[in-house]
């Protein structure tokens, strides 16, 4: 019997009650005595027939259970493997495992798009093992996004090879990896797992170290493939188009095969990213069971300013439910402060006469590995009730099945929420999930146009290869693994001038009709797969006389969440910065028992360093260009727990942190006559930032944290009133110039928002809270976009009230 | 997209600091040799190697039967051509300019005759057939055979690793009844890597220990990725693979604030270098004569090269004649090096004679410390506990009684040997005592003895009750 089958037995054994009217009465007494409990059917009645939740309830879509469809056995698979298979208890293939490995066996590169848990694992280990079985020689390599990700994998692998009883050999081979195994696994891993990272800067500069692995390459595995989307998979196409090369230098030419979430285009990016055409399986044969989808609107506690009440405070109350009935429940919050906060209010509710509340349990980026193996254990054995995550645990890392998935602000994508939803749902059991909108403008849009979530389809994954500064990287690093050659291609067709300018640098030698690389440096340490800062700070802890280290967090980051003072909350525990060496990359913290947490402000200055290009036009001049962006955190509050009330500031002394990146912008010619002073320059533009920060992320289909808005008054540059917008990501990953190309469009759009939205004077949905942009925010704004938009425009666009957004 | 190129290329180079070596932005576009001679051409040094080499060519017997073709250009006079061409492009070194089937590159043959001397040391030991014992320290499988020897090292276009840095200059040295050869291969540029390597190669096959300085790690691993690279195969040496620096890390380790090659010259083998050029500018200066084409600094990182091979043999020598008779050439340190290197590989006598020699002469009290305790623990291992007592007595009077390891050494004898739990127990309580005034974390070694303590008190009691003989009415004394 498996684990979670266990647990259900467990969980179904204690008496439930039996309700025959459809009025109920719980008595949250006996509920924690756990007199009384109800199951997730008995839950999802209750819910709905709870006014006092159904009010604030914009939507509710069911989702009806579907059985599974099976296929056969694909002919070429060997019979040993697919005795393996029937003693670990698989008897037949989903019907989309069966049809990916035929269209394997063809030699064809495959995607292969599935929710999670729908045993897509086996659509590669299969003909991987089978290949491996036939020659043993084979070599394969499997990249995933994440360390956690690969030993989650590496172990599924073993338990196969031990029933299989065949000696296949699958290693990681990463950071961890200790010095003195590496050799062996270069030279006989069958199966090498690792991530882009390593293959990049660890694996394809030391080539010659790996021929073995080169030469006989057969099968590359590419997990998550969604998430290679913006920088992470621009970096990935290159590394990609570095191991073609690697490749045919020894003479192979392996065939990928690709896993991605549900994305609109897994196609089309996983054929970007790794240049080579691809077969997409998109059916799914898994089966599963009946599926609420609850999208929640916490009410307005201030008309005024348009506050609704906190989507955490929600989220507790709503999860309580679910937790006091025992049934498994996963949340999934929006920062890693959210996680910590969250996680405390849930330990009190479960907290036993002894104080222990270890069934809840938070998850995120920061933990050490240690503990998110153990936390992930205890989720599948059941021992976990409960777990608070941030969107680390919306990749396929292993933790079963659970019940109910809550989403505490909608996760910001289409993609991501599908993905987030889909962590709940049993084969055969009713699941739910529920996603509380936030106040920001992008989840007040989604929670009052449900429709609109689910008739669109999901994100594009959108890469930009060609970003100057990756390619450039990398045609670097490939350079330095192998010379060009005289008419080779690196993806795009500049790649001569390229290596003329690089030669210029003196970074490359043109000799004979070969490029060689004549620097003495290593390329592939200065360049991060993923952002520009990857030295992390750790966070230790000095409340005991042995000081241990209890977590780490990146250096863009650091700066907001430890300096000095600030409180460091971690598995529901508060923290006291004491000490922050940022030389070291060190912050020294003690247990302390107070009733708030901090919460940084991050100032931030911006300056232009070239036009790339630039347009004058009658009111407005639009440009992109090259910025550097300086962000200093200089205070920060204390804020009260339960009723977020502000409890007083501090000061913060830490240097600034630069940014070079890309940035559009659009300078206002004159100021509008309907402007009357700096103030109201200033509160207008303000809130027109406000909105553009969340609507710009919809027609770019990226995350809201991948561009800022910043503006000026009086710009030092243009010396007029300026809005920018640029990547957050050093060099920029494309956004800049596709904003050039919208311009005016993307103000329209804004100008929509504001007028629709209900609220009298401003709120957060809009041009941000009354109380930040001045009582006739509102208004400001709009008499800004007038200027912006001229009097044509703007008067269409005030009283169309008819949204349209830009999805396919 | 194509027309914005230069300006944002541009534009990130000023931005970006880690896209220019060297100095100098403004340098002159890059000669393309071999494939245009006619434009841009600087003829740096002189045009005076022909004669010196050529002799020495026809001297050499080695080549002539090498099944590979290699020419001295001398005789066709379309090779001379090509060959003066050589030499304007790519500046002249001193050296012989050879024609593989792929392409050229240049050799530099030098020799140390029979007589000559290296700081300090005569190399006439190399002609010695077999150097006696030196398998003892080498950790070869069998003694050294000058005649099988073949000395590397390498200048490289970088000290990362990886294969995009280059072994731009190969230097090997052997011995021939002339003396110690030296010779330099160099890739004039990166199109002359492949015949050079071949031509390396097929010399190092000739050979069957390789012996190197600090090559373990770095020369060997990278002319290895560079053989593969360029599908030379390889060479498996295995043991075969002396690295001197660990044989010197052993002997003037402790002795040497850094164990380079530089400095073991100068204090060791009393060589001091004019003029020579510190290892880290190397790369710089062969980009620089790639750009520049002037052969004068890269002469000086041949000769650097030449020295650093000499060296090694010369090292190799004074190494080789310390261990056969350490008593009568080691000091304090090299004899507590030889010792232990010694000790390792089971000459048990010659060890201890060497520790105790040591001991005798050691000016620094640490050292005579670790070769007391070195010998005690030989002495156990191999006479018996009895025969290191003596030892472990003399370290705690001579020590002011501050040392653990010699009272935990008694008292396990005394325990296990002598049965005397009475006096063991005085040494375990004393080691307690001294733990316990030592700071630190030390948690595990108390344990440790805290366990033996009741141990010995277990036994005592139980030695006690059953009237054992040798305790005088109870009463603990200890001489």
């Amino acid at each position: 019997m498996s684990p979670s089958k266990k647990v259900e037995k467990k969980l179904r054994s204690v008496p439930t009650w039996t309700f025959h009217s459809k009025i109920y009465i719980i008595d949250r007494r006996d509920l924690k005595r756990g007199m009384v409990r109800m199951n997730i059917d008995q839950l999802v009645d209750y819910i709905r027939n709870n006014p006092k939740i159904m009010r604030n309830v914009t939507h509710w879509k069911e989702i009806e259970s579907k059985s599974a469809q099976y296929g056969p056995f694909p002919k070429n698979l060997r019979p040993e493997l697919r005795e393996a298979l029937k003693k670990k208890g698989i008897h037949q293939l989903y019907s989309h495992q069966s049809k990916s490995i035929n269209i394997i066996f063809q030699g064809k590169n495959v995607v292969v798009v599935t929710p999670t848990a729908s045993g897509k694992t086996l659509c590669y280990n299969l003909p991987v093992i089978n290949e491996i079985l036939n020659n043993n020689d084979a070599r394969a390599l499997y990249l995933f996004p994440t360390k956690a990700l690969s030993q989650d994998q590496v172990s599924e692998l073993h338990e196969l090879m031990d029933i299989l009883g065949q000696p296949i050999k699958t290693y990681t081979y990463d950071g961890d990896t200790p010095v003195s195994a590496r050799k062996a696994i270069r030279q006989a891993g069958h199966i090498v797992v690792t991530n882009p990272d390593m293959l990049h800067s660890g694996i394809m500069p030391h080539h010659t170290k790996w021929v073995k692995l080169f030469e006989n390459l057969k099968y590359v595995v590419i997990d998550e493939i969604h998430t290679y989307r913006g920088v992470f998979g621009s970096h990935l196409a290159n590394v990609l188009h570095r191991l073609h090369r690697i490749c045919k230098f020894y003479g192979s030419n392996p065939q990928f095969i690709c896993c991605s979430a549900t994305i609109a285009n897994p196609k089309e990016l996983t054929e970007r990213i790794i240049s080579r055409e691809a077969e997409l399986i998109d059916e799914n044969g898994a089966p599963s069971g009946k599926k609420h989808l609850v999208f929640y609107n916490p009410p307005v506690v201030n008309k005024q300013l348009g506050i609704r009440r906190s989507s955490i405070l929600e989220a507790k109350k709503l999860a309580s439910d679910f937790i006091l009935n025992k049934i498994q429940t996963i949340l999934f919050t929006k920062s890693r402060l959210t996680v910590e906060v969250l996680v405390t209010y849930l330990k009190q509710l479960v907290q036993d006469k002894l104080g222990n509340s270890g069934t809840v349990r938070g998850y995120r980026g920061g933990y050490l590995p240690n503990q998110r193996r153990e936390i992930e254990q205890g989720l599948r054995s059941g021992n976990i009730l409960s777990v608070v995550s941030t969107n680390a645990l919306e990749l396929g890392i292993d933790i079963g099945r659970l019940q109910v998935c809550i989403m505490c602000g909608y996760p910001g994508t289409i993609a991501s929420t599908w993905q987030q939803a889909g962590r709940a749902g049993r084969r055969n059991d009713t699941s739910i999930a529920i996603m509380i909108a936030s106040s920001n403008t992008l989840d007040q849009y989604i929670i009052q146009h449900p429709e609109f979530f689910l008739e669109s389809s999901p994100e594009h994954g959108l890469i930009n290869p060609n970003n100057l500064y990756i390619l450039m990287s990398h045609i670097k690093c490939a350079a330095f693994e192998l010379p060009f050659e005289d008419g080779e291609t690196f993806g795009v067709d500049t790649l001569e001038q390229i290596l003329e300018f690089l030669e210029e640098e003196k970074v490359l030698r043109h000799v004979g009709n070969r490029w060689y690389w004549t620097a003495e440096n290593f390329p592939a340490d200065a360049v991060s797969l993923r952002t520009a800062a990857n030295e992390n700070f750790i966070i230790i802890d000095i409340s005991e006389p042995r000081h241990r280290v209890i977590g780490e967090t990146d250096r863009l980051s650091a700066p907001q969440l430890v300096h000095e003072e600030a409180i460091y909350i971690h598995e529901g525990i508060q923290y006291q910065v004491e000490k922050l060496d940022f030389e070291e990359k060190k912050a020294y913290v003690r247990k302390v028992d107070v009733d708030y947490y901090t919460d940084a402000s991050l100032a931030v200055t911006l300056k232009v360093l070239d036009v790339f290009q630039s347009a004058d036009e009658n009111r407005t001049s639009r440009n992109w260009g090259d910025v550097m962006v300086t962000s200093l955190v200089t205070m920060f509050k204390k804020i009260k727990f339960d009723t977020h009330e502000n409890l007083g500031w501090g000061q913060v002394h830490l240097p600034e942190l630069e940014l070079q990146t890309t940035a559009y912008w659009l300078t206002l010619n004159e100021i509008p006559e309907t402007i009357h002073s700096q103030d109201d320059l200033q509160n207008g533009l303000m809130g027109i930032a406000n909105v553009l920060g969340q609507i710009a992320p919809l027609y770019l289909m990226c995350d809201p944290r991948d561009i800022h808005v910043v503006y000026h008054v009086k710009s030092p540059f243009t010396q007029k009133p300026t809005i920018y917008i640029y990547d957050s990501c050093p060099g920029g990953i494309g956004f800049s110039e596709r904003l050039y190309e919208l311009h005016l469009e993307l103000f329209q759009k804004a100008c929509e928002i504001i007028s629709e939205c209900a609220c009298e004077n401003g709120c957060p949905a809009c041009v941000g809270p009354s109380a930040e942009v001045t009582e006739n925010g509102k208004q400001l704004a709009m008499n800004i976009l007038g200027g912006i938009l001229g009097d044509t425009q703007f008067e269409e666009q005030a009283q169309s009230n008819v949204i349209k957004l830009p999805f396919a | 997209m194509i027309r914005n190129l230069k300006s944002k290329l541009k534009a990130m180079s000023s931005s970006s600091p880690s896209l220019n070596h060297g100095q100098g932005s403004a340098a002159s576009p890059p000669n393309e040799p071999g494939s245009s001679l006619e434009d841009g051409i600087r003829i740096n040094g002189a045009f005076d190697y022909v004669e010196v080499n050529r002799s020495r060519e026809k001297n050499n017997t080695d080549d002539s039967d090498n099944k590979h073709h290699v020419k001295a250009h001398t005789a066709d006079n379309k090779i001379h051509t090509s060959l003066e061409n050589h030499i304007k492009a790519r500046g002249d070194f001193g050296g012989q300019i050879v024609e593989e089937a792929d392409g050229f590159f240049v050799r530099k043959r030098t020799i140390y005759e029979i007589n000559t001397s290296y700081g300090k040391i005569n190399l006439s030991g190399l002609m010695t057939s077999e150097f006696p014992n030196s398998r003892w320290w080498t950790r070869l499988n069998q003694n050294l055979h000058s005649r099988d020897i073949v000395f590397l090292d390498t200048e490289t276009t970088g000290l990362a690793g990886g294969t995009g840095t280059y072994a731009f200059l190969i230097g090997l040295g052997y011995v021939t009844d002339q003396g110690l050869v030296i010779e330099q291969y160099l890739m004039r540029d990166f199109d002359e890597e492949y015949p050079m390597l071949q031509s390396v190669m097929k010399t190092l096959k000739k050979f069957r220990v390789l012996i190197t300085f600090n090559g373990k790690s770095f020369d060997w691993p990278l002319l290895e990725s560079r053989l593969v690279y360029s599908r030379l195969g390889t060479i498996t040496w295995e043991d075969a693979h002396l690295d001197l620096l660990h044989t010197s890390r052993r002997l003037w380790g402790q002795r040497l604030e850094s164990c380079s090659l530089s400095s073991i010259e100068k204090s060791i083998l009393s060589h001091v270098r004019e003029d020579d050029i510190p290892g880290s500018q190397i790369p710089g200066i062969y980009f620089d004569y790639l750009e520049n084409r002037n052969p004068d600094m890269m002469k000086r990182v041949i000769q650097h090269n030449e020295w650093d091979i000499a060296a090694m043999a010369a090292l190799l020598l004074h190494v080789n004649s310390l261990y056969q008779d350490p008593m009568g050439r080691g000091d304090a340190y090299e004899l507590l090096g030889a010792a232990k290197e010694l000790e390792r590989n089971y000459k048990i006598q010659e060890a201890a004679a060497c520790y105790q020699r040591c001991i005798q002469i050691s000016q620094k009290h640490s050292l005579t410390v670790e070769a007391k305790k070195r010998l005690a623990y030989l002495k156990k291992r191999y006479e018996g506990p009895e025969e290191a007592m003596d030892i472990w007595i003399d370290l705690i009077k001579e020590e002011g009684n501050l040392l653990i390891f010699p009272l935990i050494e008694m008292a396990k004898y005394l325990e296990h040997g002598k049965k005397d739990f009475q006096k063991a127990l005085k040494c375990t309580d004393r080691a307690i005592l001294l733990a316990d005034a030592r700071s630190g974390n030390s948690s595990k070694l108390r344990e440790e003895l805290f366990a033996r303590r009741r141990r010995l008190i277990r036994k005592l009691e139980r030695s006690l009750r059953n009237g054992v003989e040798g305790f005088e009415g109870g009463q603990f004394s200890i001489s």
